[in-house]
């Protein structure tokens, strides 16, 4: 099934370029329905029959492997949701009058099937193959018809995405060198005191940290995440950040976790922690509703890499903790940045101090942002709750305390810059509208932000069913051992 | 032999960063783009472990390097249009917005 959700989005990229333009929308939305079904049979079969690991050989090349694991499937399952979320979204909210160019549809698709091969490589090679694929549909989806500043802010994207795949790729090729494999899972124990190996992983690690991006590599991503469209931004923000985090985690925690133990582990978790502090600050005090959010994404990221020092040290729940956070934050950031986009368009402007009184005239809009701002900030009952619960569990089981009160700091600087958010749409009378040209479909695209921000919450209020799936085939199981 | 060649393809992926980044213009960033890709192969040729892997894995990955120069060109050409040609990587688009 891994090979389906691959191969649908990506020869459905090539059909729908191939299309006259008024078919592209339909066939994307179908061919996306299908990787979402797709996907859940995925996710359905690795619940009940286990992780699996799938190795296609090429004479002359190294073994490219393809890991069914519960990381896998539950990413693969969500990403495709998000997908055709975001594409319904584009469908239903038209920007500035026109909606997304035709381009916009195997762009989207290309990078799906980028994110589905990132979640499933289980080696580094693959993985660069497919991070290639990512960072030049992301940019493209950033760049396609924008004005100057959208391409300056594409361009530096693009660029920032190449250095940081040559340095991976390079990495790659010493910890091949010194190890002779490149099947992530392989490398425990391989890389021992070898000088190459250990340049190498660093130097794939850098390339890695710029594609999240951690502080202080993350200068391309505000820019590139508050100009790209508004049915750009949730696939950037939700997933796209999340998919070199993934091969981060499987490395370090599944591959070589060893050689990270204690330094290199905690370096990692200084960086997701000044992240976290660093970022929230500055969305306090910004004044473009979107990149406050685009702020908030990186503050977020930061809680990710806290995982990584924990689940060195051999704690499951971080690994739990850091895969559910990713799930838990891509649908309510989604969900807020369409949210943002919708009152910015109707109130003529995006400012923080412009959308006051937003919700006077898009409360569906507004409610969906105060929802998915509850995840956001990690308040229960929701998805962002509990795997902040098992990031702090973490934390105190290996004494490692310091981490739960980054986790708990960033937890308060998230409540401060969205209250500051969200009282500016919820106080004051709506001002005049401008641009609210399409009130037939207004309602219809609130509501595609309202379902995401409500899968963030019923993440939270029935969490078990995807916190089995993510502990099948874990390298740190927590549910097998009860 | 082998180390002074890796050597200097660290160098070239060293200098393809400044150069993309610290460059003015457009031909010095396509010239960034050359040197990092230059020194990414040169490593990958040598780090390899045997050489029937080494060739194709070359192959493969200049491929995907050659295509994301091209890339790189597009979208060089698209900011010159968009921008009138006084595009910097090391100044915040925000700014222009």
């Amino acid at each position: 099934m891994s090979l389906v959700v691959l191969a649908l989005p990506l020869l459905g990229a090539g059909v729908v370029a191939l299309v006259a333009a008024r078919w592209r929308s339909p066939l994307t939305l179908t061919v996306l329905v299908l990787t979402l079904l797709s996907g859940a049979l995925m996710a359905q079969g690795v619940g009940s029959g286990g992780a699996r690991v799938v190795t296609l050989a090429a004479v002359g090349l190294p073994a490219a492997v393809v890991v069914e694991d519960g990381l896998s499937a539950a990413l693969v399952l969500v990403s495709s949701g998000l997908a055709l979320a975001t594409a319904l979204f584009g469908v239903l909210h038209r920007d500035a009058g026109a909606g997304p160019p035709a381009a916009y549809w195997p762009l989207s698709l290309a990078l799906l099937a980028g994110l589905h091969g990132l979640f499933l490589a289980g080696d580094l090679l693959t993985a660069y193959l497919w991070l290639e694929v990512v960072a030049v549909a992301g940019a493209a989806l950033v760049a396609w018809r924008g004005d100057g500043a959208r391409m300056a802010a594409a361009t530096r994207y693009f660029y920032a995405e190449l250095v940081a795949s040559v340095t991976f790729l390079a990495g790659t090729a010493l910890v091949w060198s010194a190890t002779g494999t490149v099947v992530i899972t392989d490398l425990a124990g391989q890389v021992g005191d070898s000088t190459g190996g250990r340049l190498g992983l660093a130097l794939l690690t850098t390339g890695l940290l710029l594609k999240v991006p951690v502080v202080p590599l993350h200068f391309w991503l505000p820019a590139a995440h508050t100009l790209a469209p508004s049915a750009v931004s949730p696939l950037l923000s939700g997933l796209v950040v999340k998919s070199a985090f993934v091969i981060l985690l499987r490395t370090w925690v599944g591959g070589v976790p060893e050689v990270g133990q204690p330094t290199l582990a905690l370096l990692l978790g200084v960086l997701g922690a000044v992240a976290v502090l660093w970022g929230g600050l500055t969305a306090l005090r910004v004044e473009r509703a979107k990149v406050l959010v685009a702020y908030s994404t990186v503050s977020q990221l930061g809680l990710l890499l806290l995982a990584v020092p924990l689940a060195v040290a051999g704690s499951g729940e971080a690994w739990l903790g850091a895969a559910f956070h990713a799930i838990a934050h891509a649908l309510p950031k989604a969900a807020l940045l369409m949210a943002v986009a919708l009152l910015a368009h109707t109130m003529g402007g995006g400012t923080v101090d412009r959308l006051t009184g937003a919700a006077a005239r898009r409360p569906v809009a507004a409610f969906a942002a105060g929802l998915a701002a509850l995840s956001l900030v990690g308040l229960p009952p929701t998805g962002g709750f509990v795997a902040k619960w098992y990031l702090v569990v973490a934390s105190l089981t290996t004494g490692q305390w310091w981490w739960a009160a980054t986790i708990v700091a960033g937890s308060f600087l998230t409540a401060a810059y969205l209250a500051r958010l969200l009282q500016r749409f919820f106080r004051g009378a709506g001002r005049t509208v401008a641009g609210e040209s399409e009130p037939a479909e207004r309602g219809r695209a609130d509501v595609v932000a309202l379902g995401l921000a409500a899968a963030g919450l019923l993440l939270g209020l029935y969490p078990n069913a995807l916190l089995g799936l993510l502990d099948v085939g874990a390298p740190l199981g927590v549910m097998a051992r009860g | 032999m082998t180390r002074a060649l890796l050597i200097l393809g660290g160098v070239g992926l060293l200098l393809g960063v400044i150069a993309l980044f610290g460059a003015p213009g457009s031909r010095g960033r396509l010239r960034g783009v050359l040197a990092l890709a230059t020194g990414a192969l040169l490593v990958v040729l040598l780090a390899a472990p045997d050489r029937a892997q080494a060739a194709l894995t070359v192959a493969l990955s200049g491929a995907t390097l050659a295509g994301l120069y091209v890339v790189a060109q597009l979208f060089e050409r698209a900011a010159a249009r968009k921008t009138g040609g006084d595009l910097r990587l090391d100044s915040d688009p925000l700014r222009r917005a």
